[in-house]
């Protein structure tokens, strides 16, 4: 047991701490689509954990666990390629064909193109199985037909890995297949969705007899299930780290609200505020067992599900405390109101943090029959 | 960085498990508990273990503790060498695995204890209270006033004028007794000039280990309920597979990690050497905080999954609540380390979040 960098991982943090510290405040707010990405692989921050056949620097976790931590504390853009690293490039690594490995593993290190995801649909939230897009077999491939919602990045985004029902009258997890669609192909339509803070981080997706050629198919014909479960399992790698040092990030800004409202001594305050970092101190502390786990067995466990679930109570009850904080001017929401109205605008957008990458009633399923070993309740 | 216990932690950690589940079946915690919560004879298998080797890091502490709470064991190896092994470390006394325990805390009744010397002998004076495994010590450690201050003196137990009267508690398995003492004799171990400070250390030390006890509290309540719930069956079906209960034990499964990580940091930094004394602290407070709400909310999501059994003084799973309503009230109060957090927090406007390592 260790809880220090060691002085090669102490090295890369403090370089990585001062190239972010130079280059976060040019690229945030700003910049062509892929700048930030573009920016990270000329100073050899992408691919860190691929391995160096592929173009990455074939480093052990622990590094990507240091980079989303200080990526996060510094409040580095997210990399509108994030699907594209962090998802998308190592399921190609692991299920790719040779072709497809050089055909996209390179481009999506250097920011070149751009992925989103396309797994939920209207019908399909929780129930990832229930995908009903449908893709027929053609002469030269498939032509898919469906809709995709709560897709990150896709108006922006050079390509799609799609899951897709290939195998008619199938059901559930059986005859689904992983696609990677072109965005510019014919047919496809991207239309931004609406959260009730009134942003658009997500957009849907309508595809209409889309063109997609027999070579990008990733993995075999009817395992998409296997593949997707592989993405979504990268998703949870280090993501816990960076919802942490989000959430550290947060824990300051709260910090900085109490003085300025002059409630430092108010002893309820303080007294949510110290149990509010003990929260966090566990989520910070935990993320990296789980990855000193990860770096043990090549994967995360079921128990990394316990990090997304914690973050989304601790970070709600952050952003409801700060509100709280507020006072009767916690009403107003515009130029006139404390911090720019950020808590305002986290109250209401931390309620989807229990929905997003997994609701906290299927991660608490996760944990219950996974770690526990209850039996199924469903 | 790399948060993971060693091969041979695990190994210690396992072979503690099996001496204490060998010595410690659930009948007989709770035939001790309903006797005098007192078992003289695991004491030797715990040496020759070694429980009590002066050599043991502080991690490896907090995983007996862990197992210690797990089991329930009833020994007095938290109050030897959780309390009055740095005392005696402090004094420069040889650490003997004879079972020992530290007298310091005030009769809530009123009433404290102080030293005299008369003739060059210390004679000690007063009551001492809360005092744990007091009727298993061979000696004891005790804070008495002096004229120069408070200071920690060396008593033998049976003594000249000690009375060890055991008082009834909540948690029979971790009895505390009042200690009257009349002219005792006492040998000065820690001066004035550095008991307050030597005393503190001891508490620290011994309560990082109680937030590991308190982690091992929680995974039995959590186990003792998971059991249940894939055992009891409910219009057709084991109770665990309702979402209802399924997800409550979730959720204390998640308060258990997080607990558990802060515990085990909390031991690390006290035996690391490249500390700040603050962070230190502060990791004890933290460590102490989800200790005692990982244990007292296991036990109480336990009580609720095992239904009208749970309800039961058959069903052992009180006496691991009892445990964990003493940890969470034993010492300084869970009010008092928020406060100490709050003070460091608090102090100052904040720098950006940076990370410690």
């Amino acid at each position: 047991m260790r809880l220090r960098d060691t002085p090669e991982e102490a090295a890369f943090r403090a370089g990585l701490r001062a190239w972010l510290a130079e280059h976060v405040p040019r690229h945030r707010d700003a910049g062509a689509p892929g700048g930030w990405t573009k920016a990270l692989h000329a100073a050899g921050y992408t691919g860190l954990t691929w391995p160096a056949a592929y173009g990455g620097r074939g480093l052990p976790p622990t590094y990507q666990g240091i980079y989303a931590e200080e990526s996060a504390l510094a409040e580095a853009p997210e990399g509108v390629n994030v699907i594209g690293l962090g998802m998308v490039g190592p399921t190609i690594v692991s299920h790719g064909t040779p072709e497809q490995q050089k055909r996209f593993l390179e481009p999506i290190l250097s920011g070149e193109y751009v992925f989103c995801q396309g797994f939920s649909e209207p019908d399909a939230g929780s129930d990832l199985a229930a995908v009903r897009t449908r893709a027929t077999a053609t002469a030269g491939g498939w032509r898919v037909t469906g809709e995709k919602v709560w897709s990150s990045y896709a108006h922006q985004a050079d390509w799609c890995l799609l899951l897709a029902r290939t195998q008619p009258g199938s059901t559930a997890h059986t005859g689904l297949t992983c696609l990677l669609v072109d965005m510019r192909s014919p047919g496809v339509r991207v239309l931004p969705l609406r959260q009730a803070t009134g942003d658009s981080d997500f957009n849907q997706i309508v595809l209409t007899d889309v063109p997609v050629p027999r070579d990008c198919v990733l993995g075999p014909v009817g395992e998409g299930w296997r593949i997707a479960m592989t993405t979504l399992a990268h998703e949870r790698g280090t993501f816990g780290i960076t919802l942490t040092a989000r959430l550290a990030v947060e824990f300051d800004r709260l910090l900085r609200t109490v003085h300025d409202l002059g409630l430092a001594d108010d002893p309820a305050v303080r007294a949510e505020v110290a149990e509010l970092h003990v929260q966090l101190q566990g989520l910070r502390w935990t993320g990296h067992r789980t990855m000193a786990a990860l770096a043990r067995t090549g994967k995360p466990g079921p128990e990394s599900s316990i990090l997304k679930l914690h973050w989304s109570i601790t970070n709600q009850r952050l952003a409801a405390f700060a509100l709280r904080l507020l006072g009767p001017a916690a009403v107003l929401h515009g130029p006139d109101s404390h911090a720019a109205g950020h808590w305002q605008h986290l109250r209401l957008r931390s309620r989807a943090n229990s929905i997003e990458g997994g609701t906290s009633e299927i991660l608490r399923g996760i944990i219950a029959e996974r770690v526990l070993g209850l039996p199924r309740t469903r | 960085m790399d948060f993971a216990l060693t091969d041979e932690e695990r190994d210690l950690s396992a072979a503690a498990a099996r001496l204490l589940a060998d010595r410690y079946p659930v009948e007989r915690v709770a035939a001790l508990a309903d006797a005098d919560g007192v078992d003289p004879d695991t004491w030797p298998h715990l040496r020759r273990q070694g429980w009590c080797d002066p050599d043991l890091g502080m991690v490896e502490k907090g995983l007996l503790a862990q197992e210690g709470g797990y089991a329930l064991a009833a020994t007095p190896w938290w109050s030897t060498v959780g309390l009055a092994h740095p005392i005696h470390r402090a004094a420069g006394r040889e650490l003997t695995p004879d079972p020992l325990t530290v007298a310091w805390q005030d009769d809530p009744a009123g009433g404290g204890c102080h030293a005299v010397r008369q003739g060059g002998r210390w004679r000690l004076t007063g009551l001492r209270a809360l005092v744990t495994d007091a009727t298993s010590a061979t000696a004891l450690v005790v804070a008495a006033g002096t004229d120069a201050g408070l200071a920690l003196f060396a008593v033998a137990s049976p003594a000249d004028g000690l009375t060890v009267e055991p008082q009834p508690t909540l948690d029979r398995l971790r009895g505390a007794a009042r200690l009257r003492f009349a002219d005792t004799p006492g040998e000065l171990l820690v001066a004035p000039d550095s008991a307050g400070r030597i005393l503190a250390q001891a508490r620290r030390h011994a309560g990082t280990l109680l937030a590991c006890e308190a982690v091992g509290v929680a995974r039995r309540a959590l186990e003792l309920a998971r059991r249940h719930a894939g055992d009891r069956v409910q219009f057709g079906r084991p109770i665990g597979a309702y979402q209802a209960v399924a997800h409550r034990l979730a959720d204390s499964y998640v308060t258990l990690e997080l607990a558990t990580s802060l515990a085990l940091r909390a031991c690390w930094l006290a035996g690391a050497d490249d500390t700040e004394p603050a962070e230190v602290a502060h990791a004890h407070a933290e460590a102490v905080v989800a200790g005692r709400q990982a244990a007292v909310r296991a036990c109480e999501d336990a009580l609720q999954v095992t239904g009208g059994l749970g309800a039961t003084w058959e069903y052992p799973l009180h006496w691991w609540y009892r445990r964990a309503l003493w940890l969470d009230s034993f010492d300084t109060p869970t009010g008092g380390h928020l406060a100490t957090l709050a003070d460091h927090l608090l102090a100052g406007r904040p720098e950006p979040a940076r990370p410690t390592a």
